[in-house]
């Protein structure tokens, strides 16, 4: 005969057997007693209540009252033999370790509000180690990356250097990706190669028409 | 050099403070199911405070009235310091109830230092009585399937579950005590409900 404790743990498995087995067994539940899950349930409760208040896993004996209780109990039980194995881990399906994944970083947001009082550097520790794009959602619509002039990175963040940016007087909404290897290259100069060697120099000022 | 002088920078350097640990102030109850009327109190503060030097226990009802065992002339039970425990006797002279329980912590001067409250169901009368018709089955077993006897021991169990969850997710002792007063009326009329001769 089991313990109580082992009553108390093979009536919780019998009751969730006898739930399924009367949700599969469709009408009428298969003939089994439709109450016998809240009976368990109930039972079981008053088990429960008796073993804690006998501090019965302090190593006190069990009253009388309480093994008959928790007999009464275990007679109840459905499918008792499938319950007691699931219970003692021995068949009823494999276990799954269960994994705590850490949190992936990127992308993030950040705004105004989160530069420094320059207006311009940002110091946040999921910069460290990262190659990082910016999405400045109130700027160009474009990834933009390190060293185009658009930011630089400086210990412990980075600094945005695009000329009139000020997240102090506007508000920005800046969504950071990780990039992997070196990224691009930026060209050193916005040339316009007309053959192999020579290059045409447009600067911002100036345009070239094309017809 | 003048001593005046001196003694002046000694006060200034050697600024002592007495520091002291703050206490983490904290208590739990108990019922033993052989006293029903009895609730016990346990200190599990953690830290320390020398200041401290007594508590009182507040218990009030769903109503707002302070519940006391007969004869106490306080709201409050005193609580000697020195003692972790405190047993209560006769606090619940007939009834589980549903309690804020108030513990303050005072100083030497009756001044509080700390105050903990908590909502807490008092349940044992009632998971006596559904233990003792889990006893009658166990003893006659045709008893389960008597006219009405299961699906009242279902309710009453349904009432204390109840009571005690109105408590554990929002604290709320109203409706926690019309759950237990609801399992109490069936506890008082058993004779009539369950066929306690069969």
């Amino acid at each position: 005969m089991p313990t109580v404790v082992q009553i108390l743990g093979i009536s919780k498995v019998s009751q969730f057997l006898s739930t399924t087995a009367i949700l599969r067994g469709n009408l009428y539940g298969k003939g089994l007693d439709l109450n016998l899950p809240r009976k368990l349930y109930c039972i079981r409760q008053n088990v429960q209540y008796r073993y804690d208040q006998e501090d019965i896993a302090g190593g006190e004996t069990p009253s009388a009252a309480l093994i008959s209780v928790a007999n009464k109990l275990y007679s109840l039980c459905y499918a008792v033999g499938q319950a007691t194995n699931i219970f003692n881990g021995g068949t009823g399906g494999g276990s799954v370790t269960p994994v705590s994944p850490s949190q992936p970083i990127f992308p993030f947001w950040i705004f105004s509000a989160d530069f420094e009082s320059d207006g311009v550097t940002i110091l946040d520790t999921r910069f460290e180690g990262a190659n990082v794009a910016l999405f400045i959602n109130e700027f160009s619509q474009q990834w933009l990356g390190a060293g185009l002039g658009y930011f630089v990175y400086v210990d412990g963040g980075i600094e945005i250097t695009i000329p009139g940016f000020d997240a102090n007087t506007q508000d920005y909404t800046i969504m950071v990706q990780q990039v992997f290897g070196n990224g691009v290259t930026p060209p050193a100069e916005n040339d316009l190669l007309i053959n192999d060697t020579d290059s045409l120099l447009i600067n911002s000022i100036d345009s070239l028409l094309i017809s | 050099m003048n001593p005046g002088w001196l003694l002046l920078q000694c006060g200034t350097f050697l600024n002592f403070k007495i520091i002291t640990v703050p206490l983490n102030e904290n208590f739990s109850s108990s019922q033993s199911y052989a006293t029903p009327e009895n609730v016990s109190l346990t200190d599990t503060s953690t830290g320390s405070d020398g200041t401290i030097t007594s508590r009182r226990a507040f218990f009030v009802d769903a109503n707002g009235n302070y519940v006391v065992p007969e004869g106490t002339n306080t709201d409050y039970i005193e609580w000697d310091y020195a003692d972790a425990t405190i047993e209560i006797e006769d606090l619940l002279p007939t009834k589980d109830m549903a309690l804020s329980v108030t513990v303050q912590w005072l100083n030497v001067s009756n001044a509080i230092v700390y105050t903990k409250t908590t909502a807490l169901g008092f349940t044992v009368y009632n998971e006596n009585f559904d233990f003792t018709l889990s006893q009658m089955l166990s003893g006659n077993s045709p008893l389960m399937n008597d006219n009405g006897f299961f699906g009242k021991k279902s309710l009453l169990r349904t009432y204390i579950d109840s009571g005690n969850k109105a408590i554990e997710i929002a604290s709320d002792i109203t409706t926690a005590q019309i759950c237990y007063d609801e399992a109490t009326t069936i506890r008082n009329n058993s004779q009539y409900i369950f066929n306690i001769n069969s």
